[in-house]
């Protein structure tokens, strides 16, 4: 009884942790009205970063990943906001650019190898005396960046509910002429948005790596950017639902162990597609996008 | 159709000439040697008669009709960034077509799998158009989590139920010569699902403008509210109508490669052609004849691409680069930046 | 105190004093310094409140979130619980009454004024700059804020007024300009003019509609006619607030009826249910089954600027065609408008936006009374326009009539509302009333029940 069910809580906290991170990235800039489908190549391409820069010690490799991260982000904030381009479309085609590039540099970097390199990950943080609970401790001796989520879930919703700043993020994605009367400036948000969820994208793309694989194979990300972007509508755009809808889709990536602990008979493909599906009857089941920001997704308007 | 189609197809080609030097730039800052790989990459497209059937045109096929489908639902206004599952389902439905037909004559099997094929697309569309219709959920997000689900279902399938007698390989069974699509040039590669999705853009070109169907789409795709008021059109219902057609023809897109090109059902059966297709219909401005253009450039693109990686070591990815800095270059163009400034 | 007709340019005048809108040529000095390139930059930094006859309220969210987004500061604390009292206690300041945890999408739009105001004034602003402020505010409320802007000014601060109600201009101004067609007409200390010298400069000395027209159709034998649109206590409920109470309207064949009444009175919903793009949530609606409707907002309702002039032609009724379009047939009626109507365009295939915006509200009118419909709804239909496009829609409105449509519209002009239509009938927060067809009997009537 014991095993099975610690091992499925820190299988579950694994999985959500880089989903989480990149998921509260794009809730900060989906409620400044953005939709970003590009997070899933810039993931791969932070990922690759960070076995790059993770040689030299596993926080290095992070800080790359996260560098990475914001510069896919600033791309896709140049063609967005400043020329104006549609977000669906420049999202995927940024995706398109971060993971080729990924796979490209792979083979360039690393064309004699089998593989990329083996990189040391960081090892995880117990938190004295909680992390010995039954149960819950697991939620405290995880690496790193699993705190960084916590704190960024904090953190964003702070910001959000708390200060002049988010709430002025927030009209962003509601009405942006109402912000411009107010004197202040909707793009400027959106950038600011779209570089800290770039900034914790790459996070979770390093996470991938430095805290998780130890290397970094091609396509590693492998739909994860999708999901956060999945999460965040199952999340009803607010943080708190988010940190629960990437744990939920953590435990859903988690049921292959449960399957093989219990030796249920579910063929391995189905348990890889559970995921994704269960994430859709969710979806269905809180009715869809009906309180998305109400701009999300369209180009700001020009004044006059 | 529109004034500017001259000065847009000009603006295209200079974005693809920008983002091939940009390509080259990143290559040789690597150490590649560039001039061998645009020596390779034209021989494997263009360099003789064999590479342009055999290669390019095979290549430009699943473009066409996935560019095709894109093109559909974006005219409505439906971002479908799932072809590539509803490939994948038309796909897995087109074999399982075929091989449950075996000992048929030709005439009855293919066109027995095409209506699979189209059926499981339409069907694959249709779950997101329903999730849409009953529960409110975005077509972007459910779209892109059926990919997921479509990607594992089909590696499930080609390890599961549909799996070849041996039980050795993760792919189908071979379908038999009666339920493959003939080829088309002896001794070439070439098949008649080219041929056929030509036909498909002739008519959507036709379609597009002459149908009322046609004329909805276009309506709802620039201006919804303008569509509902003073046309009177249901826009909910022309959207999900564009979604489940530009899913049956992404499904006809996975019959033609499954019965003219791989023979089999397996995992790898799109390497992302579904994301590729957005470049293909963005590119040809969403009119067929732009289409066909833009899907003739990518089949050499990746003809090319595996050419370059044969013969000088660049790694295939770059053709995705390259149709990344495509999209980006064009959507930034006057013509396209008024297609989808006011989308849903 | 800045007056004028509708289209004189009062409002784009504020805009680019205030900085929202830039100017094709000239110099705006604000407190001795020029605004240049400004063009969608801030402008509350320069301590100048503006607020605009639309609203600029996030409708999803709160009264008090609302007025704290005018604050500036980024980490700045917003606080939830106290947001709410500092609402409250601006609007004491001005003594108009706001409720800080109700949904903006959910008020009045006299509320919402209300919670625009306070909004201004809560950033404690240098010059203050209202459009049209009172338009939905009761009177005892336009009390209050002339009240608050005159100890406003006392205090040092300058204010800038938009109205077009005379007597607000000169008891409360202490300057008036008079803008006309775009150039200022007159400037005058406020205490100087008499009310008709400023009515003069504000519609020129011929005015503005009394131009030679068709003559009205025959009055008392149209009441023996028989009725093409009703409705019969309606009532239309929209998120739980009613748009239109218990309103009952007659328009009979060869009849023109004009509806008066500010932005959000009712009047938008009483004519779209007509149009069946409105149902009533009580009540029994009658019309045929094609109706001309010429909506207020022509690029957002009426027509496709993308498309081509066959292409919108053909929009009409798109919803119910089948199979292939006869496209020749299409083309035939769109040269046979374009000729009719006298637009400019080369051929059919022109995109309609290129077209000036007066010749594409010709469009939609060719193509909406095409086939001769037994009713036309039109909604503003000359907003926007110049006299001559002006004259164009009445002519073709009233000929619509004397052909034996029913001709139910709205105008935010009051004088041609007098000018074109057999009755006037006011509306004022959702409710209806028959009124003499005269200027102060149609002002009474739209900012005060019976």
């Amino acid at each position: 009884m014991s095993d099975v069910p610690l091992g499925v809580i820190d299988a579950t906290i694994r999985a959500a942790t880089p989903i989480g991170l990149a998921a509260i990235g794009e809730l900060l800039a989906e409620r400044a009205g953005i939709l970003n489908i590009g997070i899933e190549g810039g993931m791969c391409l932070a990922a690759f970063a960070a076995v790059v820069a993770g040689a030299g010690s596993p926080v290095a490799g992070l800080m790359a990943g996260v560098l990475a991260g914001i510069l896919t982000a600033s791309v896709f904030a140049l063609f967005v906001i400043r020329l104006r381009a549609q977000q669906v479309i420049v999202g995927t085609a940024v995706s398109m650019m971060a993971l080729g590039l990924s796979t490209v540099l792979n083979r360039v970097l690393y064309a004699g190898l089998s593989a990329a390199p083996q990189v040391h990950t960081l090892p995880p943080m117990r938190v004295p005396v909680l992390s010995a609970l039954p149960g819950v401790g697991q939620l405290l001796a995880q690496p790193l960046p699993t705190y960084v989520l916590y704190a960024a879930g904090a953190s964003v919703a702070w910001f959000l509910y708390r200060t002049i700043g988010g709430l002025s993020l927030r009209a962003t994605g509601e009405d942006p002429s109402a912000v411009r009367a107010a004197g202040k400036d909707p793009a400027l948000f959106q950038w600011a948005a779209l570089v800290v969820s770039g900034a914790l994208t790459g996070l979770a793309g390093a996470t991938l790596v430095v805290a998780q694989a130890g290397t970094f194979t091609e396509n590693m990300s492998a739909g994860r950017g999708y999901i956060a972007i999945a999460v965040v509508a199952l999340g009803r755009w607010t943080p708190a639902g988010v940190l629960v809808g990437s744990l939920l889709f953590g435990a859903a990536s988690s049921l292959q162990y449960i399957v093989q602990a219990y030796g249920v008979a579910i063929p391995y493909n189905l348990t890889l597609a559970a995921p994704y599906a269960v994430t859709l009857f969710v979806l269905a089941a809180l009715r869809g996008s009906h309180r998305a920001p109400a701009r999300l997704g369209r180009t700001i308007d020009l004044p006059g | 159709m529109t004034r500017d189609t001259p000065r847009q197809a000009g603006l295209s080609v200079l974005m693809v000439l920008a983002a091939l030097l940009v390509a080259a730039a990143i290559l040789r800052s690597a150490g590649y040697d560039v001039t061998g790989a645009g020596i390779a990459l034209w021989r494997g497209a263009l360099g003789s008669s064999s590479a342009v059937i055999s290669a390019t045109l095979k290549r430009a096929t699943p473009f066409l009709f996935l560019g095709l489908a894109v093109a559909v639902a974006f005219r409505a206004g439906v971002l479908n960034i799932g072809a590539d599952g509803q490939f994948l389902a038309g796909g897995a439905a087109a074999v399982a077509a075929g091989l449950a037909m075996a000992g048929q004559p030709a005439s009855v099997t293919i066109p027995t799998e095409l209506a699979a094929g189209a059926l499981g697309g339409a069907a694959w569309a249709a779950i997101a158009a329903w999730l849409r219709s009953r529960f409110e959920v975005a077509e972007v997000v459910s779209t892109l989590l059926l990919n997921m689900v479509a990607v594992n279902l089909v590696g499930f399938l080609v390890r599961g139920p549909m799996q070849e007698p041996t039980h050795a390989y993760p792919q189908s069974g071979i379908l038999p010569h009666s339920a493959r699509l003939p080829s088309l040039v002896a001794g070439e590669q070439l098949h008649w699902g080219f041929i056929a999705a030509l036909c498909a853009c002739a008519f959507a070109a036709w379609s597009f403008n002459g149908t009322a169907a046609g004329f909805r789409a276009k309506a709802v795709g620039l201006n919804p509210s303008a569509a509902e008021s003073a046309g009177r059109i249901s826009v909910a219902r022309v959207r999900a109508i564009a979604l489940i057609t530009s899913g049956a023809i992404a499904g006809v897109a996975g019959f033609s490669e499954v019965t003219g090109v791989t023979y089999a059902l397996y995992e790898g059966l799109s390497p992302g052609y579904g994301y590729m297709a957005i470049a293909v219909a963005l590119l040809g401005a969403l009119q067929p004849t732009g289409i066909v253009v833009a899907a003739v450039f990518f089949g050499a693109l990746n003809a090319g691409a595996d050419a370059a990686q044969r013969d000088a070591g660049i790694p295939a990815a770059t053709a995705s680069v390259i149709a990344g800095l495509v999209i980006l270059g064009v959507v930034t163009t006057p013509e396209l930046h008024r297609q989808f400034r006011r989308d849903s | 105190m800045l007056l004028g007709e509708n289209g004189a340019g009062k409002t784009t005048l504020l805009r680019i004093a205030a900085g929202l809108d830039r100017a094709d040529s000239g110099r705006v000095i604000v407190g001795g310094a020029a605004l240049s390139g400004l063009r969608g930059r801030p402008i509350r930094t320069q301590g100048i409140a503006v607020v605009s006859q639309h609203f600029s309220l996030v409708p999803t969210m709160t009264v008090a979130e609302n007025i704290a987004l005018a604050r500036r500061g980024t980490i700045r604390r917003f606080s939830p619980s106290r947001a709410a009292p500092e609402a409250i206690e601006a609007a004491q300041r001005t003594g108009l009454a706001i409720d800080p945890d109700a949904r903006v999408n959910g008020l009045s739009a006299a509320s919402q004024q209300r919670v625009e105001l306070v909004k201004a004034i809560a950033t404690d602003p240098r010059i203050i700059m209202l459009d049209e402020p009172t338009a939905v505010l009761d009177p005892p409320d336009a009390e209050k804020l002339f009240a608050w802007l005159r100890r406003f000014v006392s205090g040092g601060g300058t204010a800038v007024v938009i109205t077009h109600r005379l007597r607000e201009a000169m008891t409360y101004g202490d300057s008036i300009t008079v803008l006309r067609r775009g150039r200022i007409a007159r400037i005058t200390d406020a205490s100087v003019p008499s009310e008709t010298e400023v009515v003069t400069a504000m519609v020129g000395e011929v005015p503005v509609f009394r131009v030679s027209t068709p003559s009205r159709s025959a009055g008392p034998a149209a009441a023996s006619a028989p009725v093409v649109l009703s409705a019969a206590g309606v009532t239309v409920t929209r998120a739980g607030i009613a748009t239109l109470r218990d309103v009952t309207l007659e328009v009979r064949r060869g009849e023109m009826v004009g509806v008066a009444g500010f932005e959000g009175a009712g009047q938008a919903d009483l004519l779209r249910l007509f149009t069946g793009m409105v149902t009533p949530s009580r009540g029994v609606v009658v019309a045929p089954e094609h109706v001309g409707f010429i909506p207020e907002h022509r690029h957002r309702d009426a027509m496709i600027g993308e498309m081509s002039l066959r292409e919108n032609f053909r929009l009409r009724d798109a919803g119910d065609l089948r199979g292939v379009i006869d496209w020749r047939e299409t083309d035939a009626r769109t040269r046979n408008a374009i000729v009719t109507f006298d637009i400019p365009a080369s051929d059919v295939h022109a995109a309609a936006a290129t077209l000036s915006g007066g010749n594409q509200q010709r469009l939609v009118l060719a193509r909406e009374l095409d086939g001769d419909p037994p009713a036309i709804i039109a909604e503003n239909p000359t907003r926007g326009l110049d006299v001559r496009g002006a004259r164009i829609v009445h002519d073709r409105l009233r000929e619509g009539c004397t052909r034996g449509a029913a001709v139910l519209w709205y105008s935010s002009n009051a004088e041609e509302l007098i000018e074109f239509s057999d009755r006037v009938v006011a509306c004022h927060r959702g409710t209806l009333r028959e009124v003499a067809p005269t200027l102060p009997a149609i002002a009474a009537a739209m900012v005060a029940a019976e």
